[in-house]
């Protein structure tokens, strides 16, 4: 009776399941032209690119939009054309004047002209977008010719050329999006109406074009066939939600995706040497430090402060807790970049040392102590995991009498409560918004440093006159001053890694670029 | 009949009215800053940004004032619009919700009909291997953490044996079926694309053992219990004198008056199915109303989690009413009046 | 007795049950309690043998900072089952008070219990533990609260109506026609009666506590470093493809103690239910 139904009931189930099964092909053995990229794309918010300012959101806008210049791997210090062929820069680093290709046509089949320019850039700044604070600078854009624009600053600032890389300064059709409802003048932020738009279209001028998006869900992105720049080898992008990293490893193993972009070292260690697999490193953007609160004690001691420079196992962070994926940095910059050279970051670091650092702890005249450590919990800075670095710290500290009290926050409250100087110590980092010293210099404005009760009249002098300089040599000249200023015994920031970043490839792909913060070249990639 | 479903409309009201006033108060009331989460760390810096981030959403406004809006706008019918997204709330629920309640719809059958199977076979059979089985099943269903459980088949069934797709709900690069329902079994079958349908399923097999599993151990735990007491009331045994079928008996008289508690549980169970589940979706990728409430309130976007609160409320009280409407269909001994 | 009817169902199966249960959950307080004697510390660090897998010396390997995972688990449990048996308790006490005064007194105080019973299990509980611990910061003591908050609607639903129906019995009519106060019928008369099936639920409920809590540490809603909560040493283990014991151990200490607590449950409702038992 039941017995029957219920044995029935069991069969259809099994069938449907071999079935489908079955019906699972591998999605490898036919896709050449179709790249698919497993990634955590959960902090999207928008796809309009003058109003987006995630981390993922690149992913959409990189490979869809140009801008007027780029920077690219492995140079990524260098500003290079996009679709501007050339331009200048008055001496005063205040008006800024690019001539713009004549080949660059928009997904619509628009010329990209001048005005496409003004509309855009007027429009990244009056639509009072999250990325709206890098247009602060501009005063006026101004269209000379249909060719010819230039864009005239409220103060010298030579750290512009490099903000113009940013994805919120990209270049978007503006007969199209204007038609979308779009508008650029003031009073654009209650005005404009093409935000949901861009849900379900692009009107840029890159390499490929939005053909989905769904949120928490799938990008695809379709090769732009009159794209001016040449001719990317896959014919479709498909960058797929995976929240885990984990699944994302799991899945490149498997041949269902082609790269894997959020590895954390863990996962990377355990994909090094399998075959099928390639793993590439790269230098990532984020510089990791403890910030100490200077109004509390033991930290309003300088003497204790620069005791846990000395207190702090760096090589075993490194070589332990990130398996060696990352290095030592000194100061808050990434090394090798403009004004911080290799060799200042080897002769500013401090070498790990218990016996000077308990003398220093005598000579304070502190032989115990208990602070409390906050971070934001589970988060990884790059493939940097805190919560263990964290727990490292704290067995470091022990030993100098310091007992770190580990009191992890959500994100949210952790930035909330950092920004209101509240923590006691806290596991701080740096993330450009684009690749200029300049964007490095927070750390004495009073943007950084307050968190942490610290002045310094000195370091906002040497960066704010960098910034007003145009010549380069001075300018690097002037911010080692700064990393020097920062690394000193009694700042509060003791410079810990810079992680490197890991990606997980299929074997078969090829001229793999990275940038730490455009990331991936997509026009470039190939299948071997 | 009507007359009660009337009155349980009308009390729930006030209920929807707490959910929402609780909500608000929470979200409002936390001490994370709103406009530093949403703008992000250095947009907060500039004072324009914020002063427009704060009129935009009410917040310059005495909290009183901005939930007698929020209610005013709700009455017709506006969630209000996503912070993160700038989409109204609506139309972002509706994106997360089908795929919930396909889940959870899908977990819950799956766990009624081996439950119920189970439960009646180990209660006519009683003390036999199917009963051990029954019993077995009833108390480890229940106990498997369901995090776990769902890493644990992700990297076996998928991973090391292949038999089951990556997580998601369809193959990477499948356009998914042209929107009716949201819910992509419905609307593949609806135009007619037998291999999205399939596709489709394929990806549910393996969250919905996970879900099933904890609802079959429930399931079969209260079928037995019940069907044992019915079996044993006074009518079976004449009925089995009147030399009744086993088959006729069994379903006709004892699954029927066993059925109450099942649908109690099973009732429960669906509903916290619906409420989205947090753990299995982000295992799986699933963009689910679990996913989009836990990312809501990390990113303090009230509107979103108000929404959200709203809805699992309005579903946990239809359900209820639901199951207590089965209850006179299924024992019409119990009126309502 | 045969070994065979030691696992077969009816009486002995259920005994045998009861049995398992009180065994795996001796295990971990045994375990719990003993944990200090274990030959590494809960926070021992040693990063040079970081990720090894079982062996003699660490019979369930180490984890990412060459902690022995073995000792963790264990110390684990103290964790864990504390929490559980907090709320499960305090929700069992404020949900059966709750109950017994809506069901005894009527009117408004009971149409009061019953919308806000309703509210909590209307809403979306991720949403709540979500908001506690941002607000007081994570940590056991907030997730505990977190549970708190929608663990007691069950048992005050239940002592209400248990308290309804005793209500009515001779005995408590009698008591109040003697002039009994309120507070003596309550205390003296009703609670003993409805003590036992509040009892049963609250063991059955303590494999859900279990798993409810481990699921917050999980979602990194629950216990912080470096506390060896056994959700929280799952969801450190889960990114580690090939380092499975590190998630593998806590999985599996959580499956067993619910497990436990299950078959605890149904041997202690045989036993203070008497029409549980009447039923199989």
């Amino acid at each position: 009776m039941n017995v029957r139904w219920i044995r029935s009931a069991v069969v259809i189930a099994a069938a449907v399941f071999v079935a489908t099964s079955l019906n699972m092909l591998p999605a490898s053995a036919q896709r050449t032209d179709v790249l698919i990229i497993a990634k955590d794309i959960s902090d999207i918010r928008t796809p309009d690119p003058s109003k987006s300012y995630d981390i993922s959101g690149v992913f959409l806008q990189f490979p869809v939009y140009s801008r007027l210049v780029r920077q690219r791997a492995p140079n990524f210090w260098k500003v290079d054309p996009d679709l501007a062929e050339s331009w200048s820069v008055s001496s005063d680093a205040r008006v800024y004047t690019f001539k713009l290709r004549s080949d660059a046509v928009f997904h619509a089949g628009n010329p990209a002209t001048a005005e496409d320019v003004r509309f855009s850039l007027l429009r990244a700044k009056n639509i009072k977008g999250y990325g709206s604070f890098l247009a602060d600078p501009i005063k006026s854009v101004e269209v000379l010719d249909p060719r010819t624009v230039r864009i005239e600053l409220n103060d010298p600032d030579a750290s512009f050329l490099a903000a113009l890389t940013a994805g919120v300064f990209s270049i978007v059709d503006s007969k199209t999006v204007k038609a979308q409802g779009g508008v650029e003048a003031v009073g654009a932020d209650t005005n404009d109406k093409a935000e949901q738009w861009f849900n379900t279209s692009s009107a840029g001028s890159g390499p490929y074009r939005l053909i989905r998006y769904t949120r928490e869900t799938e990008i695809v992105l379709e090769r732009f066939d009159r794209y001016f720049g040449p001719k990317p080898f896959f014919r479709q992008i498909i960058i797929r939600h995976v929240k885990d990293p984990s699944t994302q490893a799991l899945m490149v193993q498997r041949g269902d995706a082609d790269l894997a972009l959020d590895l954390s070292v863990d996962q990377a260690e355990s994909l090094m040497g399998k075959p099928g697999i390639q793993v590439f490193e790269d230098p990532s953007a984020w510089t990791v430090y403890l910030g100490l609160n200077t109004s509390l004690a033991p930290w309003n001691n300088p003497k204790v402060r620069q005791a846990v420079k000395y207190a702090i196992d760096y090589d075993a962070i490194v070589k332990q807790i990130m398996r060696g994926h990352g290095r030592r940095i000194s100061s808050i910059m990434m090394p090798a970049m403009l004004g911080f050279t290799e060799t200042q970051n080897r002769a500013l670091l401090y070498p790990f040392d218990s016996t000077k650092a308990t003398a220093l702890m005598r000579e304070a005249g502190v032989s115990r102590a208990s602070v409390s450590l906050t971070w934001a919990s589970g988060a990884n800075y790059g493939a940097l995991p805190l919560d263990r670095l964290a727990q490292k710290l704290r067995t470091d500290l022990e030993k100098i009498g310091i007992d770190l009290r580990l009191e992890p926050l959500q994100q949210s409250i952790f930035l909330t409560q950092y920004r209101q100087g509240k923590p006691e110590t806290a596991i701080g980092f740096w993330f450009p918004d684009f690749m200029d010293p300049d964007n490095w210099s927070y750390f004495v404005t009073g943007f950084i440093n307050r968190r942490l009760r610290w002045e310094s009249p000195d370091g906002q002098r040497l960066v704010e006159e960098a910034r007003m300089t145009g010549n380069a040599q001075q300018r690097a000249s002037l911010y080692a001053q700064y990393n020097e200023l920062l690394a000193a015994p009694d700042s509060p920031y003791v410079f810990l890694v810079q992680p490197t970043n890991l990606t997980a490839a299929r074997a078969d792909l090829a001229n793999f670029r990275y940038h730490p913060l455009f990331f991936l070249e997509f026009e470039l990639l190939r299948r071997k | 009949m009507l007359r009660y479903l009337l009155r349980r409309l009308i009390i729930s009201v006030p209920t929807l009215i707490g959910i929402t006033l609780i909500t608000f108060l929470i979200s409002h009331l936390l001490p994370a800053d709103l406009v530093l989460i949403n703008l992000g760390d250095r947009a907060a810096q500039n004072r324009e940004l914020v002063r427009g981030f704060r009129e935009r959403w009410g917040l310059d406004r005495p909290l009183g004032i901005q939930y007698v809006v929020y209610l005013g706008s709700l009455v017709r019918g506006n969630l209000g619009t996503s912070i993160s997204t700038h989409r109204p709330v609506l139309t972002e629920l509706a994106l997360s919700l089908p795929a919930t309640i396909e889940l959870a719809t899908l977990s819950t059958i799956v766990a009624f009909i081996i439950g119920i199977g189970l439960g009646i076979l180990a209660a006519i059979r009683r003390d036999s291997w199917i009963d051990w089985l029954a019993r077995t099943v009833s108390i480890v269903g229940v106990a498997v953490p369901t995090f776990w459980f769902a890493i644990l088949l992700v990297s076996i069934v998928y991973f090391h044996l292949g038999w089951a797709p990556p997580p998601g709900r369809l193959t990477v690069g499948l356009a998914p079926p042209e929107r009716i329902t949201g819910m992509y079994l419905v609307d593949s079958l609806l135009h007619g694309r037998v291999d999205l349908f399939l596709d489709a399923l394929h990806h549910f097999v393996l969250p919905v053992i996970v879900l099933a599993t904890v609802g079959v151990g429930y399931v079969t735990r209260i079928t037995r219990a019940s069907m044992l007491q019915a079996l044993q009331q006074d009518y079976i045994r004449t009925a089995q004198a009147k030399g009744l079928g086993q088959l006729v008996i069994v379903l006709r008289h004892a699954l029927r008056n066993a059925l109450i508690p099942i649908l109690t549980v099973g009732g429960t169970l669906y509903a916290q199915l619906l409420s989205g589940t947090v753990l299995t979706e982000t295992i799986f990728s699933w963009p689910g109303l679990g996913r989009y409430a836990f990312s809501s309130a990390a990113s303090l976007d009230f509107p979103a989690v108000m929404g959200v609160a709203l809805f699992v409320g309005v579903f946990y009280l239809m359900i209820n009413l639901l199951v207590d409407m089965l209850y006179a269909l299924v024992n019409p001994r119990i009126r309502y009046g | 007795m045969e070994r065979r009817a030691l696992l077969r169902p009816g009486h002995g199966g259920r005994n045998a049950g009861t049995i398992i249960g009180i065994l795996v959950l001796g295990v971990w307080f045994v375990g719990a309690i003993a944990a200090p004697l274990a030959p590494y510390g809960l926070d021992e660090q040693h990063l040079e043998e970081a990720f090894h897998p079982p062996s003699i010396r660490h019979p369930f390997g180490t984890d990412d900072l060459g902690r022995d995972v073995f000792t963790r688990v264990l110390f684990g449990g103290r964790y864990t089952l504390s929490l559980a048996l907090t709320v499960v308790v305090l929700a069992g006490v404020l949900g059966m008070l709750t109950g017994m005064v809506a069901g005894y007194f009527g009117g408004w105080a009971d149409e009061l219990l019953m919308r806000a019973t309703e509210i909590v299990m209307a809403f979306p509980s991720i949403i709540l533990a979500m908001a506690i611990v941002v607000a007081l910061g994570s940590g056991l003591a907030n997730a505990g609260l977190a549970m708190l908050l929608v663990w007691w609607p069950p048992y005050a639903r239940l002592a209400r109506g248990e308290t309804l129906v005793v209500r009515r019995m001779e005995y408590v009519e009698a008591s109040l026609a003697i002039g009994q106060t309120d507070a003596g019928i309550l205390l003296r008369a009703i609670l003993p009666n409805i003590l036992s099936n509040m009892v049963v639920l609250a063991t059955i409920d303590l494999g859900s506590a279990v798993v409810t809590a481990a699921g917050l540490s999980f979602l990194g809603l629950g216990a912080t470093p470096p506390t060896p909560e056994w959700g929280a040493m799952v969801s450190a283990g889960r990114e580690l493809l090939t380092q499975w014991w590190v998630a593998a151990f806590p999985g599996l200490a959580i499956f067993l103690t619910v497990l436990g607590f299950n078959f605890l449950g149904d041997g202690i409702r045989d036993l203070l239910d008497p029409r549980g038992r009447r039923r199989s």
